[in-house]
């Protein structure tokens, strides 16, 4: 088993407290989370669900511009031995622009970082925002 | 889905205001140099070497482990500003392709520390969950 540090092992390498061919789990994380900032001019509120394989976000975003379509989620723990989230990662793109999500829970709230990255010619510098969401029912 | 193919911008954060301009280049220099974590004990990143090459960045980690640390090699990096008409650099992001992993690096700058947040993917491991491993650094 490779290892690029020291948290990449695991910490009891025998058979039975092996993951073995299981994901992690996102599904105490399904479900609407809103932006706790109301004047937002990115992401108002994004749906976490479950998909016949793996896991999709859906985020809605200010201007009118609606929803931006459902991606493909990738769920992380916080550490190797662990099977229940922690946090995800989801790309869109969209050709001229392309916005990786990465997101930790904390406290109740999940950190969803935005790093916005154009593709196009518009000269528009790539950009990073922060913004926190809540869980509704 | 109501968005089009053509929209030029996603949100509000994407387009610039009015009586605003988009800067030449992005200041890159509060992000150079070594930076160490600033937990000595970490399982983690230990260090990480930012360089800028012309108008770009390039990044080198070194993870921790026994008995030596590893170095994961240099990789050009993504910089991103805090906003889009911004001369201020926010942090960067880059993936590291391993043979048994893909280990993507986010980092932001506030005040002196650079967070960095890594999100490690094996692949066909079978044995190890995908993590997240959140860390501070300090020059």
């Amino acid at each position: 088993m490779q290892a690029i540090k020291r948290d990449d092992q695991m910490t009891d390498r025998r058979p039975e407290f092996a993951n073995a061919g299981v994901g992690v789990d996102l599904s105490h994380f399904l479900g609407t989370w809103i932006n706790t900032f109301r004047d937002t001019r990115s992401i108002t509120r994004f749906v976490l669900d479950q998909a016949s394989a793996g896991w999709t976000i859906t985020a809605y975003v200010s201007d009118g511009v609606g929803d931006l379509g459902a991606a493909e989620v990738v769920p992380f723990a916080p550490n190797v031995d662990s099977r229940q989230a922690d946090g995800f990662t989801a790309r869109y793109d969209f050709g001229f622009l392309e916005m990786l999500l990465a997101a930790y829970y904390t406290k109740g709230l999940i950190v969803v970082s935005q790093y916005t990255r154009f593709k196009d010619e518009s000269g528009r510098p790539d950009y990073f925002n922060r913004e926190f969401f809540f869980k509704t029912d | 889905m109501t968005y089009t193919q053509n929209t030029v911008c996603l949100n509000d954060n994407s387009r610039i205001n009015p009586g605003h301009q988009r800067v030449a280049k992005l200041d890159l220099s509060s992000l150079i140099g070594k930076w160490t974590n600033t937990n000595p004990a970490t399982g983690g990143i230990a260090e990480i070497y930012v360089n800028q090459v012309k108008d770009a960045l390039e990044i080198q980690v070194f993870g921790a482990r026994s008995p030596d640390s590893c170095d994961w090699g240099v990789r050009p990096a993504t910089a991103y500003a805090y906003e889009i008409a911004g001369e201020i650099v926010a942090g960067f992001e880059l993936t590291y392709e391993f043979e048994d992993q893909q280990a993507l690096v986010t980092a932001i700058h506030n005040r002196g520390v650079l967070v960095i947040h890594t999100y490690h993917k094996f692949k066909d491991d079978g044995l190890r969950t995908n993590y997240i491993c959140k860390e501070f650094f300090h020059q």
